[in-house]
């Protein structure tokens, strides 16, 4: 697999800027407080699993699916659909049956 | 006896021989939650008007309809159903003030197969946030309490499914696993819990927490009930592209077949990590299958606590992208409701895959998942099952895993090397400890190897009586 | 910072635009990619064709459409790629409020085509992608439609060998045309079931320099004429900005731009995040997919007749003009009704040429579904000319022709085509070249055939 960034190697202890960085790939917003609480926490967790780097890997076949499957298809038929009610149900905010949410900029 | 201290097989007889019916049956279940619960809070939702009406439903058809009883074998017996499978109409909320109202369209694909069976829907219980504990104390809503010791913790993230049936507030129930969920509170509540191999089960309708790891599997009060609720859950889901195409035996056929010439492994690895009384209790266990004709043989697996770090990333890698979809558009609350526990793994999953780290973490958690799988591959050419400890503790006390970042990994030391793997396990009660506090064995095997762990659980469960014990309550 | 000095010279400098296309077309499947819902979804009232799949709900999981899969593995032969052994989805994780999950499913290392070629542009890859919702922007909010969330889209992204916006529009035509003789997609560019976005940048020589000016991806686009469009303002302003400020391609300076149909221009889009961290991995949910090559094979001799190989044979078999030829096969049903007239036509005693056939089609603008190949025939007999040749002359030169060319009578019997063009030639010679080949070669077919039969 072909990854454009430079590859980099595991860390124990990130930087509030990255704390941040992160934050936003994954929407969630962090109050400054939470910001250096889950910082340490987070630390924690990466150095446990440094232990990785003492096994040898490099010629393992990674393994994504223990299952072993392959070629698992539907066939190309229609099935029944929610109600438009149902599909709405759920929804907070809905306007002439479509979800709606604050204006996004373009 | 009272009768919501049956098992389903005794339910199931008494209702076929009219012994008594299912609205009595599920009142005795109503009734022991009414008077337990409020202490031990298995329960989020209760369905006290619909499960009395799927009673009377079920009565009528036991009276006019007897064949159709052995053809629905959970026709009339009330199920506690864990809050991440969707139940259709029926709040579903994976324990997380994110879904505190969800309500969903439609069912999972297990709960329509126990409706199916016949199955009454008593409530849905507690659990970890999103699955993401082996506490159910990092619910959103509440804490459950372990029955045997109300100051102790239930394990998770099926704590709720566990106590309720540790406490006989219902006659089966449903969890589900990703690594220990099933096994550690089965352990801690001295319930019977079976993770079965990945895939066996459908998960459409989960609420998914790790994809390549999770598996929905009964919980329940005896090795034969087990089996009884795996045979109904299983089977190839074409909504799930990941179920397995293999037939699904009648669990039940040959599970009084004994245990000799089976050959037991005991991995000193595992022995090791456990707490003295844990590892006693275990070995006299073996010892017992011993007697019944097992042939033990001492073997060595690679060091649990690499499976740690392996689940550890691919767990939080795929929870990251599994909760993406909780944005409070099409349902349910915003991002801002997630819990402290859920938030952290969401960052951290985050992380792992984000550019430039993919290959340091993802990439190489999944090649020690290949050398643990290849490790179990090897194992099981010298014996036919494994053996150890289930969780390396009793029951903890509440608040143990507070702020504790990677607690429900510690917790399952034991049982993430065999979720890694996809493989099956069979948890159930090997004695008590000197608080009182139930121990619990695992019975690991090859993928698709059900039939011999039930095989071999039931035969250790018949020698013995630990299961019988009940809590004080 | 360049010099007053630099920048004059730049002036006289030579510059050819370098642009890539990247191509998304809805197939019309039955169904969505990973559910049962309807694909159809233009025009259909809003969220009436959801379900859990396509709406994200918690626990749904995806199971790919099979048909989708096969007609992306047709179209990446059509456009003459590689269809590699092994392909799986992988997810691209991004938030927006048009995509449910939060993960697009798409196909990152294993596309399940690659390196092909279209005419002289090369096909970078083809893959397998499910499409998202659609948003309304009204006042203050933004309402969502997951109607087309779920829908099968395949994407098509070339090398970046086009060199002008007229190249870029016949590309796409030819690519709009192959898809839709595959039958795999209406490919409307209106509808957005085709939707182009073009990757432009210059490269500019002066001298012994050679400087590259940064990419720009252009969105929004939905004709063809607006491609042209498009792409010749983008290299017009990159030009020109260049000039200013003389900022070169750079890794990370590419920006997006959004096409301005109203104004005829494009506008810098605001960008939310830097280059965007998708996060793939492989998707959990769903197992890879593997081909043997008999499938692939199999797959191969589904492939229709594509546009120019027919025009080709058109041209060869029916002496049909390289003109007409363009304009017989520029859809499907069209070149069909042509080869169905031409079937008619030889059950005919005095056939018209086929070369007559496909002139009338042509030069008469034909409303084809207004008739019948049998009518459109009928039409032509009834008003056809004289022969420039007499019947009989012909029918003598036919029949002498087929006496002393007992071996290539023999070979055409045997299978072998090309003796039946020698035996056209042989006619021709003989009539000194008057006669319809297209019709001496249906004459001659009938005779044979009857031959044989006797």
């Amino acid at each position: 697999m072909e990854k454009k960034s430079k590859v980099k190697s595991q860390k124990s202890k990130l930087t509030e800027g990255e704390v941040v960085h992160v934050a936003n790939l994954a929407h969630l917003a962090l109050a400054p407080k939470e910001i250096k609480k889950i910082r340490d926490q987070l630390s924690e967790v990466l150095d446990y699993v440094k232990i990785l780097q003492q096994v040898d890997t490099v010629k393992i076949v990674p393994t994504s699916q223990v299952t072993g499957l392959k070629d698992v298809f539907r066939e190309d038929s229609v099935q029944p659909s929610l109600s438009v009610k149902d599909s709405l149900s759920e929804s907070k905010n809905s306007e002439g049956e479509k979800f709606k949410v604050k204006s996004i900029f373009q | 006896m009272k009768l919501n201290e049956l098992t389903i097989k005794e339910a199931h007889e008494g209702l076929r021989q009219k012994k008594f019916s299912s609205l009595e049956l599920v009142r005795a279940c109503l009734g022991q939650i009414k008077r337990l619960d409020p202490k031990i809070n298995a329960f989020i939702t209760v369905c006290e008007r619909e499960a009395a009406k799927e009673a009377e439903r079920a009565d009528k058809i036991l009276g006019q309809k007897p064949t159709d009883i052995s053809a629905r074998p959970l026709l009339g017996i009330p199920v506690a159903v864990k809050d991440n499978f969707c139940t259709k109409g029926l709040k579903t909320t994976a324990s997380s003030n994110v879904l505190a109202d969800f309500i969903p369209p439609y069912d999972a694909t297990v709960v329509t197969k126990i409706k199916d069976a016949g199955a009454v829907i008593l409530g849905k219980t507690n659990m970890d946030a999103w699955a993401h504990g082996s506490s159910t104390e990092t619910s959103d809503f509440f804490t459950t309490h372990n029955p045997w010791n109300f100051n102790r913790l239930p394990g998770g993230s099926s704590g709720g499914s566990a106590a309720s049936i540790a406490a006989d507030e219902t006659i089966a129930s449903l969890g589900s696993e990703t690594a220990g969920s099933i096994r550690q509170p089965s352990s801690w509540c001295g319930t019977v819990g079976f993770k079965p191999t990945y895939g066996r089960v459908s998960r459409y309708g989960l609420i998914a927490m790790a994809s390549s790891l999770d598996c929905p599997g009964p919980i329940a009060k005896t090795v034969s009930d087990a089996a009884i609720l795996l045979r109904i859950i299983a089977g190839k889901d074409p909504s799930d592209a990941t179920t397995s195409s293999y037939a699904v035996p009648n669990y039940l056929e040959k599970i009084n077949k004994g245990t000799k010439g089976i050959r037991v492994g005991v991995a000193k690895e595992y022995l090791a990590v456990a707490e003295n009384e844990i590892k006693e209790a275990v070995l006299a266990a073996v010892k017992t299958l011993e007697k019944m004709g097992a042939k033990v043989k001492d073997i060595s697996l690679v060091d649990p606590k690499y499976a740690i770090a392996v689940y550890t990333i691919l767990q939080r890698s795929e929870v990251s992208s599994n909760l993406a979809r909780y944005d409070g558009i099409r349902f349910g609350f915003g991002r801002e409701k997630f819990g402290q526990e859920a938030k952290r793994r969401i960052m951290l999953g985050t992380y792992y895959l984000s550019a430039g780290y993919y290959e340091a973490y993802y990439l190489k958690a999944q090649k020690m998942r290949s050398i643990i799988c290849r490790d179990f591959e090897k194992a099981f050419k010298d014996v036919d099952v494994i053996l150890g400890p289930s969780a390396p503790t009793t029951a903890l006390p509440l608040g143990a895993s507070k702020d504790h970042p990677m607690f429900g990994e510690m917790m399952d030391i034991l049982f993430e090397p065999s979720a890694i793997a996809g493989l099956p396990g069979l948890s159930l009660t090997c004695g008590f400890s000197a608080e009182g506090l139930p121990i619990g064995m695992q019975i690991l095997g090859p993928q698709f190897s059900e039939e011999l762990l039930f095989q071999v659980g039931y035969a250790f469960e018949q020698a013995t009586d630990w299961h019988k014990r009940k809590p004080k309550l | 910072m360049r010099q007053i000095g630099q920048i004059s010279q730049i002036r006289r400098a030579n510059y050819q635009p370098i642009i890539g296309l990247e191509i998304h077309i809805e197939l019309k499947t039955k169904s969505k990619m990973f559910c049962g819902c309807p694909a159809d979804h233009f025009g259909k009232p809003p969220n009436t064709q959801t379900c859990p799949v396509c709406l994200g709900l918690p626990g749904a999981l995806p199971v790919p459409n099979r048909k989708a899969v096969e007609w992306t593995i047709m179209a990446g032969l059509a456009l003459g790629c590689q269809i590699p052994g092994e392909s799986k989805f992988d997810r691209k994780n991004y938030f927006y409020p048009d995509l449910p999950k939060g993960y697009q499913i798409s196909q990152y290392d294993q596309p399940l085509a690659i390196s092909g070629k279209l005419g002289n542009i090369g096909i970078c890859r083809v893959h397998l992608e499910e499409d998202t919702g659609k948003l309304v922007h009204v006042e203050k909010a933004t309402l969502i439609d997951f109607n087309r969330s779920g829908v099968p889209l395949m994407e098509i992204v070339t090398e970046p060998d086009l060199t002008s916006s007229d190249e870029a529009k016949e590309f796409l035509q030819n690519l709009q045309r192959i898809i839709k003789y595959l039958g795999i997609s209406e490919a409307d560019m209106e509808k957005g079931q085709m939707r182009c976005e073009p990757t432009v940048n210059l490269e500019i020589k002066k001298g012994n320099l050679t400087v590259y000016t940064p990419l720009a991806e252009i969105k929004n686009i939905n004709s063809f004429r607006f491609v042209k469009r498009a792409i010749d303002f983008e290299v017009q302003r990159q030009f020109e900005e260049f000039e200013r400020t003389g900022i070169e391609k750079q890794a990370g300076n590419k920006v997006t731009r959004g096409w301005n149909e109203q104004k005829g221009i494009t506008i810098l889009q605001r960008e939310k995040e830097e280059a965007a961290d998708y996060r793939y991995f492989p998707e959990p949910d769903i197992p890879p997919m593997r081909f043997e090559r008999k499938n692939i094979e199999d797959l191969r001799k589904k492939l229709p007749e594509l546009p120019e190989k027919r025009a080709r044979r058109f041209i060869r078999e029916y002496g049909v003009s390289e003109y007409n030829a363009a304009i017989l096969i520029e859809n499907k049903g069209k070149a069909d009704f042509f080869e169905e007239a031409v079937s008619y036509a030889r059950e005919l005693e005095k056939p018209p040429g086929t070369k007559a056939i496909g002139d009338w089609i042509v030069n008469k603008r034909v409303d084809l579904a207004k008739t019948s190949p049998e009518n459109l025939l009928k039409a032509i007999l009834a008003k056809a000319g004289a022969a420039t040749l007499d019947d009989s002359e012909l029918i003598a030169a036919i029949t002498s022709v087929l006496g002393i060319n007992q071996k290539a009578v023999i070979d055409y019997n045997n299978g072998k085509e090309p003796a039946l063009m020698f035996l056209v030639g042989q006619v021709l010679r003989r009539t000194k070249g008057k006669g319809d080949p297209g019709q001496i070669r249906l004459l001659l077919e009938k005779e044979l055939h009857d031959d044989k039969k006797r």
